[in-house]
């Protein structure tokens, strides 16, 4: 519900921007430059329709200064492994030159309901998180439906889930990622999370993004469970990412990550490491 | 420091009893010779509106005393033959000659007459009121000081012009948001006919609820603050609605570039009883009509306030008054969705005199503020209420022994009723609804408070007051494990109460003293100390007020806030009175304050003591004042100079950081000229530090987005740029025809006059073609792309008329 009162949020800001017509400009700060920091961005995923496609991708990286030009500072001097916490057994991940930066296993075996632990060492630290596969909902259909021009959104083909979530074993926690035509939809605008604290077990067309097709698209989905501090991080992250710099929304901060650094307890490190139970799905609009 | 300090208060507040019990025995050991009264009412000749703060003096001694509230003054003397003199800045002072024999009544009205341009009304208050009176750290504002200055649209807001006051600060351009010495807006108790206010702002806090036609004084404390209020730690609002003429039916009103105002008012009973009922409406969606742009053109947007007022006069001895204050704001987007919030109160009271001597009003209040979302869109279709609501009933007695003491005492009981958001989808839905536990609590308190005149030198102001709060059932307390931190995997056990049952008991003692010191018959030296207890504020991590924002009481968590403020100032006046200069300064410290967690839920949360960290904050600054209130150019230039620090377990590393509000200099300067009999000419200038914020520190790449790194020990460590903005107004009255009672006035304004673009935000984000707004679909293709920091600012020059009119 924590997106919903966003939304209200988000709203309200609008309303009070738009009334007033409010100017924007580019204007010069000073910024202070510090010391980069550790970046991990771990993802460890169970697909549930071809396990066989199961992987592990972990990326380690620094923080640049805020004007620099490239954001991705890759660091290759890591060792990166992952435990099955079910019999100890331990995966390395390893980078090649081509994706520095980037330590992968394609082959690591990953079972539902298993916990893992990441464990990353860089420069005499040891970083680590830990992980479970949980359930993703049941789906019975992504589908899509042509809407005229509602309030804020646009006329255009909607997409809708079908299907059951499971309720009975506590709240659960989704993510959605949708492609169009294979290319990845990632602005701010474009993250889907839900619980379903507030949703009916059996979900009938509940629609997905607040913004419209085309026909002739062809619309591939993901969808993702998450563990409950992976959601509060994604949640915390749309936070930062439409800071308005601390009058209506809260003072900006760092998302809460869910890695320890074990060394030096005092200095986490950025990013988070997400388990996760995947489905996939494809719908090829055609005009209605 | 501030810890040595807080322990050595609180040994004062122990030690206050006492020391109260102590005063209030050498009080009426004076007593002894044959005394009698004279007491009554002093009203505005014009339209019978009773004067608040009007001054009875005695001419032989200079000694005497104000008009309350109400009205009311009293003074009791030995027999004898007295002079009294009734006085009110801008009215002809009357004198009456009395034979002191028996208790009598004297109802006085003094008219203002012709005015002279020498002696243009700023301020209700005695010339010299500002050295001889012991109160300090009060400002008080007279609602036609407030007209005659320029405003933003032309819109008048009272809660504006006191920003221009030494001490209180905004959230932000154009809010309405106060921060006084160092508090956060949910510590200003603002009274309105003594009900609560809960959201004193519409329009998400650009223009204030309080119609001024409706107005008819207003006084802020910031400190020294009397034992009868409480319950807010950094300041009072005080704001008393209008009577009513009780001479004739009148009308007024006004016609504004986004509002209309209209008010009637007139005798109940002639020179007895009246009614006034006023209104404001905005219109501001009528221009959105106009607009060509779908997006825009059906959009719903306006606010409206509408007071109404009636007293009624039983007989000499009792007196009744009925006020409401009910306003609306609404916001809509096509009809998917429905944004509306409100204010209603009503107070009912009931003034009685035991004896000329001894004063009672008693009032019934109720206050509720609640607010609504409908969304009806394919995405979501449900209903989001919230509300609050008290019922007040208050006791407050003043006693006239003497002259040279004025006693007050009384009870107050409040219930206090929360129900946070309850969320109903509608339809066919794949949505279940979402309903947050209600709260009740109940908050009494007993005040007993002196101001005496002990010497021709010294006088002082003390008093105590004693408060209890009760959290109280029906409601649910989670228990969390021991040692654990709050969070819904360490609940163990939750515990339900019954209706009434007390779940969490709080009480203190909250003494109050001021102290003056007269060196000169134009200097002073006052100084002043208050404990305040707050028992409920807004669960909020940003700085400006949303009409969304969560009141929550205190609980078997959240402890209350505990306020202590000591105050010391120097008062001169200079050149026969007619300049006033005063220099305070303070020291505040604040326990329990509270701030949340990183991605705190705090809206739609049942038990929000898992998001919340404690802490303690402090304030401290020097404010200066010079203030012109006769001749004809009058204003003030005021300068303040503060910190406001806060320290917050897991916030910045739990060390010390600045609150956003924390501004180290802020100047006003306020002034109006009488050009002529017809025209009067204002402006004014702020300037103030820019607001304290956190900037980047770095930059790194994660799941795609581009996100800012922030120093997690760099709370509020860096400034945004300074703000500074100068207003203009011209008040052009209409010709004065006799035979005519039509009379209409003209008020130019025009704000920001030097378009200064002042930052309303900063933020950071990726840019391209060097234009925040850049459309790829008309801007042509990207040539730069980088990242950069952003200005947003609301107000370049407004220009705004307002045509007023009364008959």
């Amino acid at each position: 519900m924590k997106s919903c009162a966003r939304l209200i949020k988000t709203y309200g800001w609008l309303a009070a921007l738009f009334l007033i017509s409010a100017c924007r400009e580019v204007i010069e700060v000073d910024l202070p430059n510090e010391e980069p920091q550790v970046v991990i961005e771990g993802f460890l995923t169970y697909w549930e329709q071809n396990p066989a496609r199961s992987n592990a991708t972990v990326t380690v990286s620094t923080t640049g200064n805020y004007y620099d030009e490239n954001d991705f500072n890759p660091a290759t001097d890591a060792s990166v492994a992952i435990t099955d916490l079910t019999d100890n057994t331990v995966y390395p991940l390893t980078t090649d030159e081509n994706m520095p930066g980037v330590y992968t296993n394609e082959e690591i075996p990953v079972s539902p309901g298993h916990s893992y632990r990441l464990q990353v060492n860089r420069q005499e630290q040891t970083y680590e998180a830990t992980g479970t596969v949980l359930p993703v909902a049941r789906v019975d259909s992504f589908t899509y439906r042509y809407q005229p021009k509602r309030g804020f959104l646009d006329e255009g083909y909607y997409l809708y889930f079908s299907g059951r979530t499971p309720k009975e074993r506590g709240i659960n926690y989704y993510r959605f990622i949708l492609y169009e035509d294979d290319s990845i939809y990632n602005e701010p605008e474009d993250y889907l999370i839900q619980d379903d604290e507030v949703l009916k077990a059996q979900i009938d067309t509940l629609q997905l993004a607040n913004y419209a097709f085309e026909a002739g698209d062809t619309v591939r989905i993901e969808m993702y469970s998450l563990n409950k501090g992976i959601y509060e991080y994604y949640n915390e992250l749309l936070e930062l990412l439409f800071n308005d710099g601390g009058l209506f929304s809260s003072p900006p901060r760092n998302p809460t990550t869910n890695i320890e650094n074990m060394t030096d307890p005092g200095n986490p490190p950025l990013g988070f490491f997400q388990v996760s139970t995947a489905v996939d799905g494809e719908v090829v609009i055609e005009d209605q | 420091m501030p810890l040595c300090c807080t322990a050595c208060l609180r040994q004062l507040s122990k030690n206050s009893f006492l020391l109260l019990s102590l005063l209030l025995l050498t009080t009426t050991l004076a007593w002894a010779q044959q005394r009698y009264s004279v007491s009554g009412y002093i009203k505005d000749a014009a339209d019978g509106e009773v004067m608040i703060g009007a001054t009875v003096a005695i001419s032989s001694s200079g000694k005497g005393t104000t008009s309350n509230v109400y009205g009311f003054y009293s003074l009791t003397l030995p027999a004898g033959e007295y002079q009294l003199v009734y006085s009110y800045i801008g009215y002809q002072p009357k004198a009456f000659s009395i034979n002191l024999n028996k208790d009598q009544t004297l109802n006085v009205e003094l008219s203002s007459g012709e005015i002279a341009l020498e002696e243009v009304i700023i301020s209700g208050e005695r010339a010299e009121d500002n050295v001889q009176d012991v109160k300090m750290s009060r400002e008080t504002l007279k609602i036609e000081k407030v007209k005659s200055l320029p405003a933003l649209f032309g819109e008048v807001d009272i809660l504006k012009t006191l920003q221009l006051l030494p001490g209180i600060q905004s959230a932000g351009e154009g809010t309405t948001g106060l921060f006084v010495r160092g508090g956060a807006a949910d510590q200003n108790l603002v009274l309105l006919d003594e009900a609560t206010v809960y959201n004193p702002a519409h329009f998400l806090g650009f223009f204030s609820v309080f119609n001024p036609d409706a107005i008819k004084n207003l006084e802020i404390y910031k400190g020294g603050i009397p034992a009868r209020y409480g319950g807010r730690l950094s300041s009072i609002l005080d704001i008393q609605m209008k009577e009513g003429n009780n001479k004739r039916l009148a009308v007024s009103g006004g016609i504004g570039s986004i509002s209309s105002r209209l008010t009637i008012e007139g005798p109940l009973k002639k020179d007895e009883s009246s009614f006034i009922l006023s209104g404001r409406r905005t219109y501001a969606d009528l221009f959105l009509r106009l607009s060509s742009n779908e997006n825009i053109n059906n959009n719903t947007l306006y606010f409206y306030d509408f007071n109404a007022k009636a007293n009624y006069k039983l007989n000499d001895n009792n007196k009744l008054f009925a006020s409401g204050y009910f306003g609306r704001d609404r916001f809509g987007v096509a009809d998917q969705f429905g944004l509306d919030w409100g204010n209603a109160t009503a107070t009912v009271r009931w003034n009685h005199l035991f004896s000329d001597r001894l004063f009672l009003n008693t009032s019934l209040i109720y206050s509720n503020f609640d607010y609504g979302f409908d969304i009806d869109t394919d995405v979501v279709n449900f209903t989001w209420n919230a509300n609050l609501k008290e019922y007040n009933l208050k006791l407050d007695f003043n006693f006239f022994p003497n002259t040279e003491n004025t006693i007050d005492f009384g009870y107050q009981a409040t219930l206090h009723k929360f129900e946070p958001a309850k969320i109903i989808p509608r339809g066919t839905t794949n949505f279940i609804p979402l309903l947050l536990d209600d709260k009740y609590a109940l908050e009494q308190a007993i005040y007993v408070g002196n101001n005496q005149q002990v010497s021709d030198r010294v006088s002082l102001e003390y008093g105590l007051r004693y408060s209890v709060f009760q959290h109280i059932g029906p409601g649910v307390v989670y228990q969390y494990e021991a040692g654990k931190p709050f969070s819904d995997e360490t609940i163990t056990d939750t515990r339900n109460y019954e209706s009434l049952e007390n779940i969490k008991l709080y009480h203190g003692l909250e003494p109050r003293f001021g102290a003056r010191y007269l060196l000169t018959s134009n200097s002073s030296l006052k100084a002043s100390y208050n404990r305040m207890r707050q028992y409920l504020q807004i669960a909020s991590n940003s700085t400006a007020g949303l009409p969304i924002d969560r009141w929550i009481p205190a609980d078997r968590y959240v402890k209350p806030l505990i306020g202590d403020q000591i105050a010391a100032g120097y008062f001169r006046n200079l050149r026969h009175n007619t300049l006033e200069t005063s220099v305070e300064v303070y020291y505040k410290w604040m326990q329990n304050v509270i701030d949340f967690k990183s991605g705190a839920d705090i809206l739609l949360n049942n038990n929000i003591e898992t998001e919340i960290s404690e802490g303690k904050g402090w304030a401290y600054g020097a404010e200066f004042l010079v203030k012109k209130n006769t001749g004809r150019t009058t204003g003030w230039v005021s300068y303040t100079l503060s910190r406001t620090r806060r320290q917050v377990a897991d916030i910045n590393g739990g060390r010390p950081y600045n609150a956003r509000y924390d501004r180290i200099h802020d100047i006003s300067v306020v002034a109006s000229y009488q050009a002529s009999p017809r025209l009067t000419l204002s402006g004014t200038w702020v300037y103030s530090t820019g607001a304290a914020v956190s900037y980047p520190a770095g930059r790194y790449q994660l799941n795609g987005q581009s996100v800012a790194y922030y120093d997690p020990l760099q709370r509020n460590a860096y400034r945004m740029p300074d703000y500074h903005r100068m207003d203009l107004s011209a008040v052009l009255d209409g010709k004065n025809r006799k035979n005519r009672r039509w009379q209409g006035s003209w008020s130019f304004s025009i704000y920001n006059v030097y378009a200064r673009k002042n930052a309303f935000s900063i933020t950071f984000d990726k840019v391209i073609n060097n234009d925040p707004g850049y459309d790829p679909d008309n801007d042509g293709p990207i040539i730069t792309e980088r990242t950069a920091a952003i200005k947003t600012y609301l107000f370049s020059i407004i220009p705004a008329v307002t045509y007023n009119f009364k008959f």
